[in-house]
């Protein structure tokens, strides 16, 4: 039979494990085990049923594990956009690894290890995206030459930039300008958050 | 002890407490007999007056079907708060006070000269303090593991070890695993240990 898991933080004693299981049955779940730190459901459980558990839970002076990996990597990304629209370090001369292990003071190996696995990209190639995003609404929306663009982003030099926007996009950047002018419309990616 | 306004009050210990669910259960436990205790906290009960002879037994059978015990010997009193100071300041603070010297602040706290702790300890619990402390701290490691949000080196760093050698070092010790293998292991939800029965 299928069934499903949670994680939870703070568990230390047997009575946490009685405290949870009887406000969880009390709420009309089904538990088929419970140990320090893990529940397992009969069955699967669905969001309406997953947010009852967190509130319980929280109730209880509990937190699930999976949230607070959520929250941590939500926080890192947010932390990218803001990167990324103050120039990306062009300022701080530092790098974004290095702002990324002070802000949270945690090891970047760390950070790295929880953002990839969370949105299926490391760290830096999303940054590189991002960044170039920003550089493609620049490039059609305003008269900037492509250095000054360059400068305004972080990059250390128009060559540089050209360079990545080959990478990711495939084509130069004027040829890209050229193309978006003509057809007198840009399709801007909006499939994630804006930077 | 104090006198006066607050004679009247009585204090119970008791056995096992480590978490906030104690705390409820425990609550809850006074609650079926009809009390209202003034406060509730890791091994100790504040009541208003003394509990009468039934009262007691009441308690004290829905406390045992709990996992918890009523203690009224001193030195067993004495043996639990060591434990309970101990739990507390490696469990339950965030972040853990990496420079603290237990036994000054063991004996600050309970107003006993260390070694003198340190020998009713090791009589009553077969180990030693030194010994109690350091599976504490390793059951704290193995939470944090069993996590997987750092990793051994911030771990390490948090817990007060001078390197992840160090930790590493201690940890196989007592677990017989390294800390990398005990992530890795399949199993290690199960080998977690309820903290009072860490001895």
């Amino acid at each position: 039979m299928e069934s499903a898991q949670v994680n939870i933080k703070g568990m230390v004693c047997s009575r946490c494990i009685y405290t949870i299981r009887e406000s969880l049955q009390k709420a009309g779940m089904f538990v088929r085990d419970i140990s320090l730190g893990e529940v397992t459901f009969c069955k699967p459980i669905d969001d309406p049923q997953k947010t009852t558990v967190r509130s319980i839970l929280s109730g209880l002076g509990f937190e699930l594990v999976s949230d607070k990996r959520e929250t941590r990597f939500l926080e890192i990304r947010e932390f990218i956009h803001q990167w990324i629209a103050a120039g990306s370090g062009r300022e701080q001369g530092v790098t974004l690894s290095e702002s990324l292990s002070r802000h949270f003071m945690q090891n970047y190996d760390t950070l790295s290890e929880l953002f990839s696995q969370m949105e299926g990209k490391s760290i830096e190639k999303y940054h590189i995206e991002k960044r170039i995003e920003v550089v493609k609404e620049s490039l059609v929306y305003t008269g900037k030459s492509l250095s000054q663009i360059a400068y305004e982003r972080g990059y250390s030099s128009a060559h540089h930039l050209s360079a990545q926007f080959k990478k990711v996009t495939g084509l130069n950047p004027s040829h890209f300008k050229q193309i978006q002018r003509s057809k007198g419309l840009i399709v801007p990616d909006h499939s994630n958050e804006k930077v | 002890m104090q006198f006066g306004m607050t004679l009247e009050i009585t204090q119970l210990h008791i056995k096992n407490m480590v978490c906030p669910r104690c705390v409820m259960v425990v609550r809850q436990a006074f609650e079926q007999i009809g009390v209202e205790p003034l406060s509730v906290d890791l091994g100790e009960v504040k009541l208003k007056k003394e509990l009468s002879g039934d009262e007691l037994k009441q308690l004290d059978d829905l406390l045992a079907k709990n996992g918890f015990e009523r203690i009224d010997d001193r030195k067993v009193q004495l043996l639990e708060k060591i434990k309970t100071l101990v739990i507390d300041t490696i469990h339950h603070r965030d972040p853990y006070d990496t420079h603290i010297q237990w036994s000054v602040y063991l004996s600050d706290q309970l107003h006993y000269d260390y070694n003198y702790l340190s020998s009713l300890f090791s009589g009553m619990a077969g180990i030693t303090l030194e010994q109690y402390i350091i599976r504490q701290k390793m059951e704290k490691v193995k939470e944090f593991l069993f996590y997987d949000e750092l990793s051994v080196k911030e771990i390490a760093y948090k817990m007060g070890f001078s390197s992840v050698a160090h930790l590493s070092n201690q940890f196989k010790k007592i677990i017989g695993l390294s800390p990398t293998e005990f992530k890795k292991s399949v199993q290690h939800t199960q080998s977690r240990k309820p903290l009072d029965q860490i001895i």
